[in-house]
């Protein structure tokens, strides 16, 4: 949870969850984990993917601008992007994984952080029922996509 | 004085019955493939959870007095594929027939069942903890099975899909781990 580049990217996810209403509102934070542990699971075997770095902090942009834009794009497109990236932050945390770490309770520890982290971004989201909140989300996506260049940029 | 280190011994300050009740939770494959099944048997109410929960102590009762014979087998990789099996299946809330559903709790049962023999022991001496292991594994599933049918209203159904993608990617994780060398 302390790598800034993750954290904005999970809840870029929430957030755009939120945005899109149901049943994005929980589909996206289910694909995102599943694919991650995939993503985890190829860094955990040594299986190189290039860009990972570069994926992470492009996953902060386009999620961000998604938001930023009010993109809707169907079910499936959201799905098939959030899917994308989440192969890049597991294989990020799947290489970092220490040597001492009890298997299970990183895995549990990573996977739950990832999903309150997807939480506090649809808690967020929830503001857009009122037109002002659309306005400050919106806003949000915008920051998250910024930062997110900061870090494509080398400026984070 | 040093002693031997045992995968399967009792916990410190613990009787035997009461570390195999425990042990399943403390088994990363037994935890999550006994929380999965229990979510994916509740998750469409407890009617339909009827048959899968008599497969699933038969198995564990006939394969914990199997192990006690001395049978000993590895299926912690087997359990994970089934973790991450389940826990998708909760995540997407698939149907499946009843027949296939009591099938994979007998399969599960008989896979805790086959891997929770205690190191160190013989005779008699397994009948606490694997006795503890038998009702411990039931009510952990009776739990997870309880939590998924009583969060059937939609809103916490929801809850119940996504704790099943948790677990499912925590499956992976481990499994990964597992093939990797490294010790879970």
């Amino acid at each position: 949870m302390l790598g800034w580049d993750h954290v904005i990217a999970m809840v870029a996810v929430g957030l755009w969850g939120a945005f899109l209403g149901m049943p994005a509102i929980w589909v996206l934070p289910v694909v995102f984990p599943l694919v991650m542990a995939f993503g985890g699971a190829l860094g955990v075997m040594g299986v190189p993917l290039p860009g990972v770095e570069v994926g992470i902090a492009l996953s902060a942009v386009l999620l961000g601008g998604m938001v930023a834009f009010a993109a809707r794009p169907p079910l499936w497109v959201a799905a098939v992007l959030v899917a994308s990236f989440a192969i890049f932050h597991g294989h990020a945390h799947g290489t970092e994984l220490p040597q001492a770490a009890n298997a299970l309770a990183y895995s549990l520890g990573f996977v739950v952080a990832t999903g309150l982290l997807h939480l506090s971004g649809i808690g967020f989201g929830l503001l857009t029922r009122w037109p002002q909140g659309r306005v400050l989300v919106r806003v949000v996506g915008a920051g998250i996509a910024a930062a997110g260049a900061a870090f494509l940029f080398g400026f984070a | 004085m040093p002693t031997l280190a045992l995968a399967h011994g009792s916990g410190k300050g613990a009787g035997s019955f009461f570390s195999g009740a425990v042990h399943p939770l403390r088994e990363p494959a037994h935890a999550l493939a006994l929380m999965t099944l229990g979510l994916w048997t509740g998750q469409r109410g407890i009617d339909e959870s009827h048959p899968s929960l008599p497969c699933f102590g038969l198995a564990l009762l006939l394969c914990l007095r199997l192990a006690s014979t001395g049978i000993n087998l590895d299926v912690d990789f087997a359990l994970y594929v089934a973790a991450a099996t389940m826990g998708i299946a909760v995540a997407i809330s698939m149907k499946v027939p009843t027949l296939v559903r009591a099938s994979v709790a007998g399969l599960v049962g008989a896979g805790i069942g086959l891997g929770s023999r205690p190191d160190g022991l013989v005779g008699a001496a397994l009948t606490p903890p694997m006795s503890g292991t038998a009702i411990g594994a039931c009510l952990w599933l009776l739990n997870a099975v309880a939590l998924a049918a009583l969060m059937q209203r939609p809103v916490w159904n929801i809850g119940v899909r996504v704790l099943g993608s948790w677990l499912a990617a925590s499956a992976l994780l481990v499994m990964a781990l597992s093939l990797a060398g490294r010790p879970v």
